[in-house]
C-alpha cells in the first residue's frame, strides 16, 4: 500500500522533473531575436519577430508589401518558447536598403536581397554561418558578420562573395561603411577597419573586452562602447585612441547617437550618458536612470532624446540637462531593437511583434500594428 | 513511561529551522524578497560566475569547466546523495517483509498501516528518506543546469541575460566570450556522439537503480522508463547544446559510481569475460541488495528479514559472491545497529 505510493510519487516527481527541464531547456535557451527597422524614403522596411520583412506606410502604419523567405529556416527548436510562429529565422538587426533594394541577414546565415518596391526576392546567399546582427550596404557591396569570425563581402547586385576576412572570434556587431572603410567590431575584442575593395586591413584596435556594438562615426571619429564597461573615442584614420569613458558599470551593447557636440549611449548598467564628444566627459549632471537595461540604440527626435528600456518603457529626455520630458509605457513587451526615427517620429520594434510609431516631442502614440503576418 | 511523553524535550534546532522557514515565508509573501532574486543570488549566480571564472583558469576551455563544476557540486552534495541511495536500498531490503504484511492484513487497511509503520520503525527506515534528500538536491540540479545554459551564451539573448547575472569583477568580464570549443565538440550545438553517450549512460544509470519488483504494473512502469528517460535526454542532446549534453553525461558517470558503491549493478547485466568468450546467455551481476538471505538468517539483532526478497537473478550467482555481498551488509548493519545504541545510551 505505502509502497505503491511511494513508487507512484516517485514516478510522479521524476515525470515532473523531465516536464520542467523540458520547459527550462526551452525558455532558458530560447531565441527571441531583436529585428530593427530601416527607412528611406516614404517607406519603412521593417524586420518582424517571426521572421520576415514587410514594407509600411510611416504616416499610417499601413502595409505595402510583406516578404518572407521561400524555404523554412528549420531553426526554431520545438522546445523554444519562440519556435512556434517562426517563418524565416531570427534577425537580429534591421533591414538596409539601398539602390531599391531592401538587404536583411537571418540567424540561420542566409543574405537575401528584395525589390524595394515590389518586395520580389532577387537574390539569396548561405553564408553558412550564424549571423547575429545587421547588414551594411555601400559601394554596391554587402557587409555581414557571422559566427565563424568572418566579415564577407557579398556583390550587392547577385548576391556573389566578393571576399572575406577573419577575425578571432565571432562577429555580432553591425558593420559601419563610411568613406570606402568598413568599420565593424567583434567578440575578439578588437575593432577593425578594412578596406571596402579588397578586404585589405587598415588598423584594428584592441579593447579590452567583446564588441557588440555598432560603430557611430562623426566627423572622422568612431564611437564605440565594448564588454570592458569603457566607452572609446577612436580616430577613424589611423585607429588611435582619443579618449576612453571608464565610468560606467555593465556593458555597452546599444549603438549611440550624436546630436550638437554630445554622444548619447545607453548601457547595460540600466544608465543613458551623455558625453562631450570632444574630451568623453559627462554633460549631465548625473546619468538617467532608465530604471533596466539600455540595449536598443537611442534616437533624437521631436528635439528629444528617445530612450527605451527593456522592460518596454519609453522616455524622451531634455538634450542639455537630461531631465525626463515624457514617458511612455504602453508597450507591454520588451524593446530590445535599435529605435529609428523619421523626422519627429520615433519607430520602436517591440518583443510582442509590434510597431509603434510615438511622436518624439510629446510621447503620444501616433499610430501601432501588429506585425503579424 | 507516561511522564516521558509528557515531557518532550525542547528540540531548538527544529525549532530554529521552522523559524527559518517562516520567516523565509513571510519575507517572499510580503514581498520584501522575490523567489527569482533569492534564486539568483544564492544559487544561479554563484554557479554561473564560478563557470565563467573557472573556464579561464581550466586551460580557457568551458568544457573542462562544466565537468569540474559538476563534479564540485557532487561532491558536496555527496551525503545527501548517499543518504538518498542508504534510504533506497533499506526500503528496497524490507520489500519482501512489506508484501507479508499486505497479504495478512488485506481486509484491515489501519492495521497494514500500523504495521508498515512498525516494520519502518524497527528497519530504522524513514519512509521520507529517499524523497526528501532527492527534493533538496533537485534546485541545485536545476540550478547546475541553468548555470551551464547562461554561461554558454549561445544565443545574443543569452549573452544579454548573463550581463545581468555576472559579478562586476574583470576578472570574470574579460573571460568572455567562452570558448565554445571543447575535444570535438562545438558546445552551441547539438551532437550525435554526445547524445549517443547520454543515452547510454543514463540507461546504465536507470537499469542499476531500477528495483526489482514482481508487481507487472510496476514492472511495465519500469520497463517503459527505463528507455522513455534516456531516449527524451538523448533527443534533447541532437537538439540543445552539446554542452548541456557534457552536463549530463558528467553526472551520469558520477551517479553510476555512486550508485555501484551502494547497490551494485543492480538490475543490470553484464557479460563476464568466460561468457562472453563463450558467447553464451549474459548473467546478470549480483546486486548486493538483494543477497541478504545470510544477513535475514544470522542478524536476528535488526529485526528485518529479508530472506524473501530473493529473485532468479540471485539463483544464477556463484555462492561466494553472495556470501561476499551478503557479509557487507551485514557488517553494514551490525555497525548502524551499535551506533544505535551507542547514541540511545548517550541520551539516557
Amino acid at each position: 500500500m505505502f509502497d505503491s505510493r511511494r513508487n507512484r510519487l516517485t514516478k510522479t516527481l521524476i515525470i515532473a522533473i523531465l516536464l520542467a527541464i523540458s520547459v527550462l531547456a526551452g525558455c532558458v535557451g530560447g531565441t527571441r531575436s531583436w529585428p530593427g527597422t530601416a527607412s528611406e524614403g516614404d517607406v519603412l522596411y521593417v524586420g518582424t519577430m517571426d521572421g520576415r520583412v514587410v514594407s509600411l506606410n510611416p504616416d499610417s502604419g499601413s502595409r505595402k508589401w510583406d516578404w518572407q523567405p521561400t524555404e523554412g529556416s528549420g531553426q526554431a527548436s520545438s522546445f523554444s518558447c519562440a519556435g512556434s510562429t517562426l517563418v524565416g529565422g531570427f534577425l537580429y538587426g534591421a533591414p538596409a536598403v539601398a539602390n531599391g533594394r531592401v538587404f536583411v541577414a537571418f540567424h540561420t546565415g542566409k543574405v537575401y536581397a528584395i525589390d524595394a518596391v515590389s518586395g520580389v526576392q532577387q537574390w539569396a546567399y548561405d553564408l553558412k554561418s550564424k549571423v547575429s546582427g545587421g547588414v551594411a550596404v555601400g559601394n554596391e557591396t554587402v557587409f555581414v558578420g557571422s559566427s565563424n569570425g568572418k566579415l564577407s563581402a557579398l556583390d550587392a547586385a547577385n548576391g556573389s562573395l566578393k571576399w572575406q576576412f577573419s577575425t578571432e572570434n565571432e562577429i555580432w556587431a553591425t558593420p559601419v561603411i563610411v568613406d570606402g572603410v568598413v568599420y565593424f567590431g567583434s567578440l575578439d575584442h578588437s575593432l577593425y577597419a578594412l578596406n571596402t575593395v579588397d578586404g585589405a586591413k587598415k588598423w584594428s584596435f584592441k579593447t579590452g573586452g567583446s564588441i557588440a556594438s555598432t560603430p557611430l562615426i562623426v566627423e572622422g571619429v568612431i564611437y564605440i562602447g565594448s564588454f570592458d564597461d569603457k566607452f572609446y573615442a577612436i580616430d577613424a584614420a589611423t585607429g588611435t585612441q582619443r579618449w576612453v569613458f571608464e565610468g560606467a558599470g555593465n556593458w555597452f551593447w546599444a549603438q549611440a547617437t550624436y546630436g550638437n557636440g554630445t554622444i548619447y549611449t545607453g548601457c547595460l548598467d540600466h544608465k543613458v550618458y551623455a558625453l562631450n564628444a570632444g574630451n568623453g566627459t559627462m554633460i549631465w549632471s548625473k546619468p538617467f536612470d532608465a530604471g533596466s537595461l539600455v540595449k536598443a540604440s537611442p534616437v533624437i527626435a521631436g528635439g528629444n532624446l528617445v530612450v527605451a528600456s527593456e522592460v518596454g518603457k519609453l522616455f524622451g529626455l531634455d538634450l542639455i540637462t537630461g531631465e525626463k520630458k515624457w514617458e511612455f509605457d504602453t508597450i507591454t513587451a520588451k524593446v530590445l531593437s535599435p529605435l529609428s526615427a523619421v523626422g519627429d517620429t520615433v519607430y520602436i520594434n517591440s518583443q510582442d511583434n509590434k510597431l509603434y510609431a510615438i511622436d518624439g516631442q510629446t510621447g503620444h502614440q501616433v499610430w501601432g500594428v501588429p506585425l503579424t503576418k | 513511561m507516561a511522564e516521558a511523553k509528557t515531557a518532550k524535550p525542547f528540540n531548538v534546532r527544529r525549532f530554529l529551522i521552522f523559524l527559518l522557514i517562516g520567516v523565509i515565508i513571510v519575507l517572499l509573501i510580503s514581498g520584501i524578497i522575490s523567489i527569482t532574486g533569492v534564486w539568483n543570488t544564492i544559487l544561479l549566480n554563484p554557479m554561473v560566475n564560478f563557470l565563467v571564472l573557472m573556464s579561464k583558469y581550466f586551460l580557457g576551455s568551458f568544457g573542462i569547466a562544466i565537468i569540474v563544476l559538476t563534479i564540485i557540486i557532487r561532491l558536496l552534495m555527496f551525503p545527501l546523495t548517499m543518504k538518498q541511495l542508504e534510504s533506497s536500498k533499506a526500503m528496497q531490503a524490507l520489500q519482501p517483509k512489506m508484501k507479508e504484511l499486505q497479504k495478512k492484513y488485506a481486509k484491515d487497511q489501519q492495521k497494514l498501516n500500523q504495521e508498515v509503520m512498525k516494520l519502518y520503525k524497527e528497519g530504522g527506515v524513514n519512509p521520507l528518506g529517499c524523497a526528501l534528500p532527492m527534493l533538496v538536491q533537485f534546485p541545485i540540479w536545476i540550478a547546475l543546469y541553468q548555470s551551464v545554459i547562461q554561461a554558454l551564451a549561445y544565443t545574443p539573448e543569452n549573452l544579454l541575460g548573463l550581463s545581468k547575472q555576472l559579478y562586476s569583477s574583470e576578472l570574470i568580464r574579460s573571460a568572455l566570450p567562452l570558448n565554445h570549443h571543447f575535444l570535438w565538440l562545438d558546445l552551441t550545438s547539438g551532437d550525435i556522439f554526445m547524445a549517443i553517450l547520454t543515452v547510454v549512460s543514463m540507461w546504465v544509470l536507470q537499469k542499476m537503480s531500477t528495483q526489482p519488483t514482481t508487481d507487472p504494473q510496476q514492472q511495465s512502469m519500469n520497463r517503459i522508463m527505463l528507455w522513455v528517460m534516456p531516449l527524451m535526454f538523448g533527443f534533447f542532446s541532437l537538439t540543445l547544446p552539446s554542452g548541456l549534453s557534457l552536463y549530463w553525461v558528467a553526472s551520469n558517470i558520477i551517479s553510476i559510481i555512486l550508485q555501484y558503491r551502494v547497490t551494485g549493478w543492480g538490475t543490470l547485466t553484464m557479460p563476464t569475460l568466460p561468457s562472453f568468450l563463450k558467447g553464451g546467455a549474459p548473467k546478470p551481476v549480483e546486486n548486493p541488495a538483494n543477497n541478504t538471505e545470510v544477513a535475514a538468517d544470522t542478524d536476528k539483532k535488526t529485526g528485518i528479514s529479508v530472506a524473501a526478497q530473493q529473485s532468479s537473478a540471485n539463483q544464477e550467482g556463484t555462492s561466494s559472491e553472495r556470501e561476499k555481498a551478503a557479509g557487507r551488509d551485514i557488517i553494514s548493519r551490525r555497525r548502524k545497529v551499535r551506533h544505535g545504541k551507542r547514541r540511545s545510551k548517550r541520551k539516557n
